[in-house]
């Protein structure tokens, strides 16, 4: 994936489409937009980045897993196995980029309700005490569909694609603009890079 | 070149649902076997457990953007756009992705209730008691058949944004009724309308040409990324979402916007911000003005010329020197005589010099209009803005350059003129007491660049005639440029006869119905029906609009949660949630990306119920049609039926005696617009045309010397004579409550900076507010969990009182503090933000906040309220468009 800086107004609507198709708990969030004031009035701006998981190639959150619960599929997505997960957070400190959520508990956004028929249905893929993240959507994907997270973004922000074919637009677009990944110096080899703005 | 963002191009998707394009083909029309209905319909039947269905987001006030629900067990769980839309290409804004918790609202209103304390106020409560729909709507047509027997007047609509979808008008509810009495609480914050109606033919805009536009300066305006709209919503206006404004961005447009606040779209490309003391907006764009035709000398003279009233002959007293036949006049400098503006041998129409014509003196509007801004210097307006001389002169060289006045361009076969430059207001700058006269000064900049109605100028906000000349020559009055008639005393709460251009005036008509007398008005308000308007939380100082309320003996709301009004109801009638609806818009025609190319394209959204109701609700519409056939207007001549049938082509209109659903109503009006083949059943959630790109610009209906544009308002001089006369026939010498205030000083032919007594010695700081990507307003926001979160969580300028550090220190207060703002008018608190990105000496606060209605989610109640410290009391507010300034004069302090 690449995020165009350039373009990212952080509006905020990847958040919530991936927490409607995720269904996320209240204060879960698989993707988020971080935003960063630089600059003194009058030439100050607020900056806006885009954050999800990077989708490692050299993943720390599976290197310190105690259980194997973190793991790369054949696809190069790096998931989370609920069924091997205890919860020991060791992913959530090791990852650089903020990405991960352990899920405390799982509660209805609306507090002294009953979880409303959409919280039912979507929580039943949750479970509170285990570490969750985003999946670019995997389920999507196999579909040849887009990750929501793409398909909504009003700014045209993200862009989806094969970073192993280097006639995808993805590959051109990182080579034209000279895409970076975040935080290279942690050797975590990113899928996911940024335009720059 | 233009790249298709997403991943994947329009047409492969279509290749992946097993699709092809046929719904965007030039010229055709999509229909029942558009290719979308495949893609939903795969999973039906087959699959029972899980089905897809389309819709029409109502999230915004502005049902554009279609959306694929995913349905498993009768559940939504799932929302995604639909890229074929024109409207919205596949996308969805925050809020659109925020549908499903607006459905799934444990606070809806569930049932008919009626109120059985008869005390009322925000802190008292209504003892509210679970009634049937029959009961409900007895109390009601009791009601209504009394006062329509004794007084019909004594009835009141008040409806609001949240309308959005509904077909019945609350005009031709009230028309049927026998009530002149409908009123908005939508735009008293925002009444942005005047000024194009007076000058391009069309309610809203004028708005830059996302495809031409090279260099726009934009005052004041959301542009898109503002609200981060996916392609309707608060659009301004054109239909412009995120995606069309970078596609400008991305194909060279620059865009310095000029605001107090630092907004989103200052930051992307070449853009720039440029930070204006609010409500100083009109002394900018006067010394623009002044730069370009005393320092620069440049105006396109052709346009100014031939397309504008610049020519018109203006008699001392500013009315136009008329010939016998009643047409204004023009100086013809080919053979030294006065001609019709339409004589045919008219070669050379004088811009600039005075003649004395049977002894009265007359000039071209024109030099009026230079004459009027010689004074209007760079530093003038320097002094007043707090942007420096420099700046303004160096803003003006850039509208100068970038017009390419003279150039021009071919599109679909046909040359028309090319100004790639626009001159943009919105909100911001528009709702101050002077914002009328700023946007029409605005918009006169485009005129003198001629920048209007062609390619790269500013554009009106559908494509049509909507330049058609009326008599004098100049496009048609439309819609608020069109004088309410005066009348005395007054019939209206809402006293458009003592306001003949205003907007929406929520904040005047509680005034009127708590005191008729007051201002002439021979009956009070007996019963008021409230649906889909929040005059209380959408308005100014909310104390005096909920006394008001108290005094009206019976409200009858239609709600889908218990919002203000709705807690100072007799009646409650809860309405269907957005997925429970029939919706279907009348067709936008707007400029989109098909296959990343512009076209232009018309569109109606169509919406059949997404899942079944969840409660005991109704669709509005079908409310609408059971208590008119209650109280007895539905049928015969005049009913409601008879009043519907004006907005129904032949063939299509009602039977007068015959009772309608909201779905019948809806299939007729889809006919109506795309001919039998179509209706509410069609399985594509949008009927679409592409027309040539041509026809989106309005200059290709009226080319060359067809039409004319005012840059001389005697049209609103002379609505202010008439109205002072007719005032002083009746023995008032003004409109009441603007004794010893100026009101008619505003009644001018060209805008002027008009000086104002302020207290800010006590009142040293403005306040400015914005909307945000999650709460834009009361159409889905605040009381929505997701967006409160995410707005919480993430937004750092938002849930409390934002502050320039060096403000703030001068008053001694730090981050974190929780401080009071306080104006003359009321108060707010919450907890001070300290940013860069607001310019010194204001006082900002975010969204719609701080609710107040106790049967709301208690999450609304966070937050500061900013409209507490707004007043829409006479002497305050635009004379003209009667709205409510949003720049209060405020001081702060540490609580």
């Amino acid at each position: 994936m690449a995020v165009d800086l350039r373009r990212c107004i952080g509006c905020d609507a990847c958040t919530i489409a991936c927490k409607q198709r995720n269904g996320t708990p209240l204060g879960v969030f698989f993707s988020k937009v971080a935003r960063r004031e630089v600059g003194q009035y009058p030439n100050a701006r607020m900056e806006f980045t885009p954050l999800l998981c990077m989708q490692c190639q050299n993943p720390a959150c599976v290197d310190v897993c105690p259980t194997g619960a973190s793991y790369v599929r054949p696809d190069g997505i790096v998931a989370v196995d609920p069924d091997k997960c205890m919860g020991c957070k060791y992913c959530i400190a090791a990852c650089p980029y903020d990405a991960r959520a352990f899920v405390e508990s799982i509660g209805s956004y609306y507090p002294g309700f009953e979880p409303t028929p959409y919280e039912k249905a979507a929580y039943a893929s949750h479970r509170a005490g285990v570490v969750e993240k985003c999946d670019f959507c995997a389920s999507r994907v196999e579909k040849g569909e887009l990750p929501a997270c793409v398909q909504t973004c009003p700014a045209g922000a993200r862009i989806f694609g094969d970073l192993d074919d280097p006639t995808s637009e993805v590959s051109g677009l990182i080579a034209e603009r000279g895409g970076k990944q975040l935080l290279p110096e942690m050797g975590t080899n990113p899928s996911v890079y940024y335009l720059p703005a | 070149m233009s790249r298709q963002r997403g991943g994947m191009s329009r047409r492969r998707f279509l290749e992946l649902t097993g699709a092809v394009v046929a719904a965007a083909a030039v010229g055709q029309v999509s229909g029942s076997r558009s290719p979308l209905v495949k893609a939903a319909g795969s999973a039906t039947g087959t699959q029972p457990k899980t089905e897809y269905r389309f819709g029409v987001c109502r999230m915004c006030q502005q049902p554009y953007c279609s959306f694929k629900a995913t349905i498993q067990d009768g559940v939504v769980t799932q929302l995604e756009g639909v890229r074929e839309s024109l409207l919205s290409n596949g996308t969805l804004c925050s809020r659109g992705n925020a549908a499903i918790a607006q459905h799934y609202n444990p606070y809806r209103l569930k049932v008919p209730l009626r109120r059985r304390n008869q005390a009322k106020g925000m802190d008292v409560d209504p003892q509210w008691e679970e009634i049937s729909w029959d009961e409900a709507l007895d109390i009601v047509a009791q009601r209504l058949r009394k006062i329509r027997a004794e007084d019909p007047r004594r009835f009141v609509y008040n409806q609001g944004f949240s309308r959005a979808g509904i077909f019945i008008s609350d005009g031709a509810y009230v028309r049927a009724f026998g009530s002149p009495n409908a009123f908005r609480s939508n735009g008293p914050l925002c009444a942005t309308h005047y000024a194009p109606s007076a000058t391009v033919g069309t309610f809203l805009g004028p708005n830059f040409d996302w495809i031409h536009t090279k260099y726009c300066l934009n005052i004041g305006r959301n542009m898109g990324p503002s609200t981060g709209v996916a392609g309707g919503g608060c659009r301004g206006d054109g239909g412009i979402g995120v995606r069309y404004f970078m596609y400008a961005v991305e194909h060279g447009m620059q865009v310095v916007c000029v605001d107090p606040r630092w907004q989103p779209e200052a930051g992307v490309g070449r853009n720039r911000w440029i930070a204006v003391m609010p409500g100083t907006e009109l002394a900018l764009v006067l010394a623009l003005t002044h730069v370009l035709l005393h320092e620069l000398n440049v105006y396109d003279k052709e346009f100014v010329t031939w397309r504008t009233n610049g020519p018109y002959l203006v008699r001392p007293d500013g009315t136009y020197l008329r010939d016998r036949n009643g047409k204004p006049t023009v100086w013809d400098l080919s053979d030294g005589r006065v001609k019709a503006f339409d004589d045919p041998t008219l070669r050379t129409p004088d811009l600039e010099s005075g003649h004395v014509i049977n002894g009265t003196s007359v000039r071209p509007a024109f030099a009026l209009l230079k004459e009027n801004v010689r004074a209007y210097t760079a530093e003038w307006a320097a002094a007043i803005t707090e942007i420096p001389a420099m700046t303004i002169r160096q803003l003006a060289r850039e509208l100068a350059d970038n017009a390419q006045i003279g150039a021009t361009i071919m599109i679909d076969g046909v040359e028309m003129p090319y100004r790639p430059v626009a001159v943009i207001a919105g909100r911001g700058a528009i709702s101050h007491k002077n914002g009328t006269l700023f946007h029409l000064a605005a918009i006169t900049i485009n005129l003198l660049l001629g920048a209007v109605g062609v390619p790269g100028g500013v554009q009106p906000d559908t494509f049509g005639p909507v330049f058609k000349p009326d008599e004098d020559g100049l496009t048609t009055l439309v819609s608020e440029a069109v004088p309410h008639p005066f009348k005395y005393p007054p019939e209206r709460v809402d006293l458009k006869e003592f306001y003949p251009n205003s907007h929406h005036m929520p904040h005047l008509a509680f005034r009127v119905i708590s005191d008729p007398a007051r201002y002439g008005l021979n009956y009070s308000i007996d019963t008021m029906l409230v649906y889909g308007g929040n005059s209380i939380q959408h308005n100014c100082a909310p104390e005096p609009i909920v006394a008001s309320m108290r005094k009206i003996p019976f409200v009858v709301a239609i709600s889908y949660h218990m919002d203000e009004p709705t807690w100072m109801a007799d009646v409650v009638l809860p309405e269907d949630s957005n997925f429970e609806r029939y919706i279907a818009g009348r067709p936008e025609r707007h400029a989109g990306l098909l296959d990343g190319k512009p076209v232009a394209y018309m569109q109606t959204n169509i919406q059949r119920p997404v899942v079944a109701r969840m409660y005991n609700t109704r669709q509005p519409d079908d409310i609408f049609i059971d208590i008119a056939e209650r109280v007895g207007f539905l049928y015969g001549p005049g009913g409601l039926n008879d009043v519907i049938n004006r907005d129904l082509a032949d063939g299509y209109k009602l039977d007068l005696n015959k009772k309608y659903t909201t779905a019948d109503l809806l299939d007729r009006m889809i006919k109506s617009n795309w001919g039998p083949d179509h209706g509410i059943n069609d399985q594509s959630p949008f009927l679409q045309k592409v027309v040539s790109l041509k026809e989106r610009y309005a200059y290709f209906y009226h080319p060359g010397r067809q039409t004319r544009h005012r840059l001389y308002f005697n049209n609103l001089l002379e609505v202010g004579r008439n109205l002072k006369a007719n005032l002083k026939e009746n023995g008032l010498e003004t409109v009441p409550g603007w004794e010893g205030k100026k009101f008619f000083e505003y009644y001018t032919a060209l805008p002027v900076w008009i000086d104002e007594p302020d207290d800010r010695r006590n009142y040293p700081l403005r306040v400015i507010n914005w909307k945000t990507p999650q709460f834009i307003g009361l159409v889905g926001g605040v009381d929505n969990p997701w967006l409160h979160e995410v707005g919480k969580v993430f937004d750092p300028l938002t849930f409390g009182i934002c502050m320039n550090p060096k403000t703030a220190a001068e008053f001694g207060l730090n981050a974190g503090d929780t401080v009071v703002v306080e104006s003359r008018y009321g108060s707010t608190s919450g907890e001070l933000i300290l940013t860069q990105l607001i310019r010194p000496g204001i006082v900002g606060i975010a969204g719609n906040l701080g609710r107040t209605s106790p049967g709301l989610n208690p999450i609304t109640h966070e937050g500061p309220n900013y409209n507490r410290l707004l007043t829409g009391q006479e002497g305050d507010i635009d004379p003209i468009a009667g709205s409510i300034p949003i720049s209060e004069w405020v001081t702060v302090r540490r609580a």
